[in-house]
């Protein structure tokens, strides 16, 4: 136990001995024209193939146009004021904060950095040196129920959820309304699995739902998404992807994908913040179907063919989404 | 009702299998007095490597023998520590544990760069006529794996308590002192049980990430190594006893996974308990007694 | 004199040796780790040493980390000490929190220093009979806690789930997410070093250190345990109630756990989200065996795990190294530590010797 605590005193020791002399290096080369700093923060790993990997993305593409980035995974709420302390203190001039269950935590703390513009995506609130962006999880259920019902020859589809949180019961909305606007007798089955790794648990329940007659199923469960897709192409049975890359593994089952692809929300509030328009920002802007957020992929040929007549009724129906004409009833 | 019931079978092997053939890894080890609770991490370890091995060879089967021989590796971690340097087995399987999540994550990413991609996972085989049979038929659809750990009960079954190297285990586990007097090896028993059962925990995880699914997904064994744990005590150590205790446990989850479907009223939080209260009512159930081993979890200090 | 300093040098360094070899040799295979993965290792440290031990604000965090490991950590100890395995204070740490935050929001008329002692208060009972369960199923049915606690956990895990997308879900909140309401002011651990985050949770961690030590060593029925845990024979020989010390003990273990809930929803996090609390359990088990199930050890080690894991989040941010390889660090420090044999140079030098007699 004494040897534990000296190691502490070592480690302290070189802390401050060796790292004290690093901030002086900073100084040098103010005269160039800085790089904007952006710095994200994100709930997930970047490799869900869903949220957090459109996420990075999006980083990505902010990289591209000459932004110097950083980010962090897997941060838990509890250490979220940490995280957004030492971004926000080493002079990061625009924070993404990727979900909003940090909301609450970080109203509290971005008043200490008036200099620093922060983003929420799908948070609530949009004042001073906050903006929330929202992404419309209902717009992509709604396509994926309008999918599964033009499709479905039993009337019977699925929904896969994870967890009863905004997102997936925005979603839940979206779907159930959505395939009701195609075949207004369509039984819709939903449930969560409770576990957005679980593969297993989220194949096994699709499974399940699978032989009591769904023939048209669809995911929205991050990781777990591809236990669905995979559920679809062992009983042969079909799915409406939550994402692009979940064909591979199931390339007979899955038709097509209605993408949320939340990199556009985040290169969208970049140029925003470039052109100044966040400040003084009180609106929250919700991007969706209308804005080329959520679209459909192309259709995956190896999941046999679909009629052209299919393919029409699903087309009006986006089009009547994206122009306004329907909106999904929260 | 009987394509229902023959699913629900179906599903209940299924998920029975990768704790099945974790728990018969730790028949061994926790008989020679063993608690690992590192085996999570050794199941994690084994899902990524036949994953990445079924990716890079094209074929399944090495993809578990990558699985098996690259997690008997690993667990040579635990068993130095454990073993040779004395350490305590509980602090180095919760290490093991971190490590296993650390490098898997890490080398998710190296190796599949982010994407998903298909691997040729492990295929069902149809065994003839007993295929046909009404309701239990789909027990003779299933995969390779499968069979072979339900035939392996029976083998370690007979090993442990007919032949000399389970007897020696048993005694190992018992009183390491007088096992030492009388000239068997703690040490080497130690070590050849903890490889075993790294090897049959690397198959049990390649098994959930080729066999339950055919990717694999970060923190996807969400807790089976614990089960597994659970399955070896439940089953009061033995082979049998192992087999019952996965199946009780895998009549949960598929009990679960339907009951989810039914959209029964009831929130799936409660749902989601069900495997773990039965598995909890179970151990209540059980009369006699389960006892590990004397030594368990005891290093073995020669003089 | 000067012998006597240079005396103290001598065992200082020798009693610093093997933790400054076995982290520097876990620092070492995780720099050679992060090299082949293309980050910079020395980037890499520098955040997670300025992280966790750099300033004060730094200091504040990884204290507040170690809090609740140090409290699953005594959980863990106390049991094992009675010769009971807890792997149980997952589930206790949010059977904790779960009654913690209903007495934090629904009642409202205390003043702050006695909510807050009521909230601790009925967060260690609520910990505690939720740990007393699985004592109680051994006694009863002979129920291995090797199992039960494990099953307690999911089940106080999914429970927990459910109240806060039903029962006690906040629905004043804008963002609709399954959580409870927000700590009352008056419940929530004050902030005690301006400038840093840290908690009075960290008294709270203090005083249940010392009440660890003083109920295991200086109380009669600290002696039974104690006995109990080292042969329950020979307890049961010396007429010791092995089963109302083995139900007592996992009732401390449990509250303790409770505790450690409590502190970190009242200090920290201020309600309960999905799982929120996940991982300090299974923290706390390392902590207590790096620390030996000792006062003093589990103190030390829970701010070395504090400082790991409040540096490593600066670690990412700093150096692009994935979350993840921290964890490999984490393991890797836990395995030396403990298989610190593996640096005795005098060892090393008898077989070596040996080796060339032969």
């Amino acid at each position: 136990m004494k040897k534990i605590i000296l190691a502490l005193l070592v480690m302290s020791m070189t802390a401050s001995m060796v790292f004290a002399g690093g901030s002086s290096e900073k100084s040098s080369g103010a005269t160039e024209a800085k790089p904007v700093r952006v710095a994200c923060i994100l709930s997930g790993p970047i490799s869900d193939m869903s949220w957090n990997y459109t996420a990075h993305q999006g980083m990505l593409k902010i990289e591209a146009m000459g932004a110097e980035i950083a980010y962090q995974e897997n941060v838990e709420n509890s250490s979220l004021p940490d995280s957004i302390n030492t971004y926000a203190s080493d002079g990061y001039d625009l924070i993404f904060l990727s979900t909003n269950s940090y909301e609450e935590a970080a109203l509290e703390i971005v008043k200490d950095y008036p200099d620093t513009q922060f983003v929420i995506i799908n948070g609530q609130t949009s004042k001073d040196n906050v903006t929330s962006y929202g992404v419309a999880d209902e717009d992509q259920g709604f396509m994926q129920g309008v999918v599964s019902a033009a499709l479905t020859k039993t009337g019977k589809v699925g929904f896969v959820g994870a967890m009863e949180i905004t997102p997936i019961l925005n979603g839940r909305t979206g779907f159930i309304q959505g395939a009701k606007y195609i075949k207004p007798d369509v039984e819709v089955n939903a449930v969560m699995t409770g576990s957005f790794t679980d593969v297993a648990a989220a194949k096994e329940t699709s499974v399940a739902m699978i032989q009591g007659g769904v023939d048209y199923i669809a995911p929205m469960c991050d990781n777990a998404a591809l236990g669905v897709v995979e559920a679809a192409e062992d009983t042969g049975a079909h799915a409406v992807a939550s994402g692009e890359g979940q064909n591979t593994i199931a390339p007979n089952a899955v038709v097509v994908a209605v993408i949320k692809d939340t990199s556009i929300v985040y290169l969208q509030a970049y140029k925003d913040y470039l052109a100044g328009k966040l400040v003084g920002n009180t609106s929250i802007q919700k991007l969706g179907v209308a804005e080329g957020v959520v679209y459909l992929s192309d259709w995956y040929k190896e999941a046999g063919a679909i009629s052209d007549e299919a393919k029409a009724t699903i087309e009006n129906a986006y089009k009547a989404l994206s122009s306004g004409e329907v909106k999904v009833q929260l | 009702m009987i394509e229902t019931l023959s699913s629900f079978l179906s599903s209940t092997v299924r998920m029975a299998t990768p704790l099945l053939i974790a728990g018969l890894g730790l028949v061994f080890s926790a008989n020679a007095g063993i608690v690992n609770i590192g085996i999570e991490g050794f199941m994690l370890f084994g899902a990524l490597m036949g994953c990445a091995g079924s990716y890079w060879t094209g074929s399944a089967l090495f993809g578990a023998l990558i699985a098996i021989l690259s997690t008997m590796l690993f667990s040579a971690i635990f068993a130095y520590f454990t073993i040779n340097q004395y350490a305590d087995q509980t602090v180095v399987g919760a290490a093991i544990n971190i490590l296993a999540s650390g490098i898997t994550i890490t080398l998710n990413r190296l190796v599949f760069e982010g994407k998903v991609p298909a691997i040729s996972g492990f295929e069902s085989l149809h065994i003839p006529f007993l295929e046909k049979l009404p309701i239990i038929g789909i027990l003779f659809q299933q995969s390779l794996v499968c069979y072979l750990a339900f035939v392996l009960v029976p083998v370690v079954a007979y090993v442990m308590r007919k032949t000399h190297l389970g007897l020696q285990v048993l005694a190992v586990g018992e009183n390491p002192r007088a096992s030492d007097t009388v000239g068997i090896s703690v040490k080497w028993t130690r070590w050849w049980t903890i490889l075993l059962s790294g090897a049959l925990s690397g198959l049990a995880g390649a098994f959930m990430s080729m066999g339950q699914v055919r990717f694999f997904s970060e923190g996807m064994i969400s807790g089976k190594g614990y089960m597994a744990l659970a399955v070896i005590v439940l089953g009061g150590y033995t082979a049998f006893g192992v087999l019952w205790a996965s199946l009780i446990f895998g009549v949960g989850m598929a009990l679960q996974f339907r009951l989810q479907v039914l959209n029964t009223g009831i929130p799936y939080q409660i749902l989601t308990m069900l495997p773990y209260v039965i598995t909890l009512v179970a151990v209540c159930g059980v009369n006699s007694k389960t006892r590990g081993p004397a030594s368990s979890g005891e290093p073995y200090i020669k003089e | 004199m000067e012998d006597n300093k240079a005396g103290k040098v001598r065992s200082f360094l020798i009693a610093a040796y093997y933790p400054i070899v076995s982290i520097l040799a876990s620092f070492v295979i995780a720099g050679i780790i992060m090299q082949v993965l293309g980050f910079s290792p020395y980037e890499a440290f520098k955040g997670l040493i300025s992280g966790s031990l750099g300033n004060k604000r730094a200091w504040g965090e990884t204290l507040n980390k170690a809090v609740p490991i140090a409290l699953t950590g005594l959980s863990y100890a106390i049991a094992k000490r009675c010769g009971v395995i807890n792997l149980g204070a997952e589930g206790q740490v949010y059977a904790g929190a779960l009654c913690a935050v209903l007495v934090g929001t629904e009642i409202d008329f205390l003043p702050a220093p006695l909510h807050i002692l009521l909230t601790l208060i009925v967060a260690f009972i609520g910990g505690a009979l939720y740990g007393a369960i699985p004592a109680i199923l051994k006694n009863r049915f002979g129920a291995s806690e090797l199992i039960t606690t494990i099953m307690f956990n999911y089940i106080a895990l999914y429970f927990v789930h459910f109240m806060i997308a039903g029962p006690i879900k906040d629905y004043s909140s804008t963002s609709n997410f399954a959580q409870s309401k927000a700590m009352l002011v008056t419940a929530r651990l004050p902030r005690i070093l301006p400038g840093t985050r840290l908690h009075a949770g960290l008294f709270v961690a203090v005083a249940a250190l010392l009440f660890f030590q003083f109920i295991l060593f200086h109380t009669t029925r600290g002696y039974e345990m104690r006995v109990i845990g080292l042969n329950q024979n020979a307890g049961e020989y010396a007429g010791i109630n092995v089963h109302k010390n083995r139900i007592l003990s996992m009732f401390i273990a449990g509250g303790f756990a409770g505790l450690g809930g409590a502190c970190e929803l009242m200090g920290v996090q201020l309600r309960i989200m999905e799982n929120a609390f996940n991982g300090l359990g299974f923290d706390g088990i390392a902590v207590a065996l790096l620390g030996g199930n000792t006062t003093g050890g589990i103190a030390a080690s829970s701010i070395l795990f504090g400082a790991l894991s409040s540096g490593a989040n600066k670690m990412q941010m700093k150096s692009g190294v994935p979350t993840a390889t921290v964890y490999i660090l984490q393991g890797l420090v836990i395995l030396f530590v403990i298989g610190k044999r593996l640096f005795d140079i005098r060892r090393m030098k008898r077989t070596a010797m040996g080796g060339a007699v032969k």
